[in-house]
């Protein structure tokens, strides 16, 4: 190792060149200290002309480490009962990206509730806390109005 | 000799870490964090790096600046490698500009770039769309060229300082220029003017910006071996032909074949924009305060005899979660098997850490939050020491390199 380095403030990413000759590289690695952070997330129930209604979301995640997948889930029941297990509804790669917007949409029926929480993963492992669509504090319950 | 703040500096209090390395595997897990997988940024034999100067506002921003030979390269982490130029012999990146001096291609000469440090967005931010400027008409470079940035955001000037061959010998000059405000892509040049005649050999180079003033330190060796660190400042304003040198100030002498001779002149800027000139003078590490008028008594750190480093206070936002963190101004010193960060607020008493730190080839100094991180190699790995205790990149795990 023949030169260090240090730069960054709120995650500091060390630099450094290893190796001798032709076989040197210049690698930098980063102190992932925290989970990804979810954001934005929204919801919209909607009712297309051609299809059949359904809830429409979208949501940003970011992480000074990068991102590794997000995991949706939803599950569904009669409203004011037990909403049901959940159940993953697709799990996004993101490949290392530090920031991330994904939007997706999933059927729904007239009288079920729907819940739906998303959460990240980055590249060391740290798992995010699920996120749910919240209305007074409390997971709001997607479902058809009417 | 040393003055009166020597003994202020000697009495302060140093808090000893009990540091003993709790050695962690790769990738491991820690209470303060996981080290990511190191990523290669350039392959093949590595010159020298240049400090990333645009330290990352978003996750992906930190740019490297490199150079393999006569080649001067950048890249973010994301995007791919862009050959900033060929025929390069030196090479300096300073918060806001890179410069180097050119051979052969296109231009001889001092080449500057001016980043654009707001504003960007996508792509490659960074540079501005300024084309690299020649700037002395008669470029003969020395043989071992110097080269140094004092720079700052602020539209006030600031200035390339390099050394030149003439028909007598090297001299330094120094240009001033002004971009007025980072988001400007002109770059104005000034009328180069020496700082330093030939005479002796001049070895090691420094520039920083102050508030309001532009100081420069450089290393003199007599051609009866003594050596001398010598600084010169002047003031800035936002006109590039205002620059006005001070005369020489000696700050550090010491005799040929002295034990320790007169070395590494580093500036470091406290949140108040004050300038510290640190160096390893025969007493030890030292810094004197520098001000447009030129520097203050030294302040003695103690003796050093391995590596140091200095960090700039620093301010780092935190993306996506709405904090912000200041970090004091900082040096680490290693002496034998022990290493002390120092921190030197602008207000309030110089406080010192000690770390042991055993084999100690290299140092780096580092923002960690609102604390500072210690890394340094014994030649074959990193390791790291924060205010959250001590653990170990994943390189230094893996097989050792020379």
């Amino acid at each position: 190792m023949t030169q260090l380095g240090v730069s960054g403030g709120y995650a500091p990413r060390i630099w450094y060149v290893a190796g001798a000759g032709r076989s040197q590289r210049l690698a930098t690695t980063l102190l992932d200290q925290r989970a990804p952070v979810v954001s934005r997330l929204r919801y919209r129930v909607v009712t297309p002309r051609s299809a059949g209604p359904k809830v429409t979301f979208g949501f940003g995640v970011s992480d000074e480490g990068g991102l590794a997948r997000s995991v949706v889930q939803v599950r569904s029941g009669p409203a004011a009962r037990n909403p049901g297990k959940w159940r993953t509804l697709k799990t996004i790669a993101h490949r290392g990206k530090f920031d991330a917007f994904h939007r997706a949409s999933f059927p729904v029926r007239r009288g079920v509730c729907y819940g739906l929480r998303v959460r990240s993963i980055d590249v060391v492992g740290h798992r995010s806390a699920w996120e749910q669509p919240r209305s007074g504090g409390k997971a709001t319950c997607l479902s058809l109005p009417g | 000799m040393l003055a009166a703040g020597v003994v202020a500096a000697l009495c302060v209090p140093i808090a000893s870490a009990t540091a003993a390395p709790s050695v962690r595997g790769p990738g491991e897990a820690s209470t303060a964090g996981r080290w990511t997988e190191p990523a290669t940024i350039a392959k093949g034999e590595i010159t020298e790096v240049l400090a990333p100067p645009g330290y990352g506002r978003i996750y992906d921003e930190t740019r490297f600046v490199w150079r393999q030979g006569s080649t001067l390269s950048s890249r973010l982490l994301r995007t791919k490698k862009v050959d900033v130029a060929g025929g390069v012999t030196a090479a300096a990146a300073s918060r806001t500009a890179l410069a180097w001096h050119q051979s052969q291609g296109s231009g001889e000469g001092v080449h500057l770039r001016v980043y654009r440090t707001i504003g960007s967005s996508g792509g490659d931010p960074g540079w501005t769309e300024s084309r690299p400027m020649l700037l002395p008409e008669t470029y003969d470079p020395a043989a071992t060229p110097l080269l140094a940035v004092a720079d700052d955001i602020s539209a006030l000037t600031s200035a390339v300082v390099y050394s030149r061959t003439t028909p007598t010998g090297v001299q330094l000059e120094a240009t001033a220029y002004s971009t007025g405000g980072s988001s400007t892509t002109q770059v104005t040049l000034g009328a180069s003017q020496v700082l330093a005649t030939p005479g002796g050999h001049l070895d090691e180079l420094a520039a920083e910006h102050g508030a309001k003033f532009i100081a420069v330190a450089y290393r003199r060796t007599a051609t009866d071996g003594a050596t001398s660190v010598v600084l010169r400042t002047s003031p800035v304003t936002h006109t590039v032909n205002e620059l006005t040198w001070g005369p020489e100030q000696v700050v550090c002498q010491a005799p040929a074949g002295a034990a320790a001779a007169c070395s590494q002149p580093t500036f470091g800027r406290n949140e108040k924009k004050q300038v510290h000139l640190f160096l390893r003078g025969p007493e030890g590490l030292q810094y004197r305060t520098v001000s447009a008028s030129g520097a203050a008594e030294p302040v003695a750190l103690g003796p050093a005899t391995g590596p140091f480093a200095v960090m700039d206070a620093s301010w780092a936002g935190d993306p996506g979660r709405g904090k912000s963190y200041d970090v004091d101004l900082s040096v680490a010193a290693t002496r034998g098997n022990r290493t002390t960060v120092w921190r030197l607020p602008a207000a309030g008493p110089v406080v010192g850490t000690s770390v042991r730190t055993p084999g100690v080839r290299l140092l780096a100094l580092g923002q960690h939050g609102t604390g500072r991180m210690l890394a340094w190699s014994d030649g074959t790995g990193v390791t790291t020491w924060t205010t959250n205790g001590v653990r170990q990149s994943p390189e230094s795990s893996q097989t050792s390199h020379a």
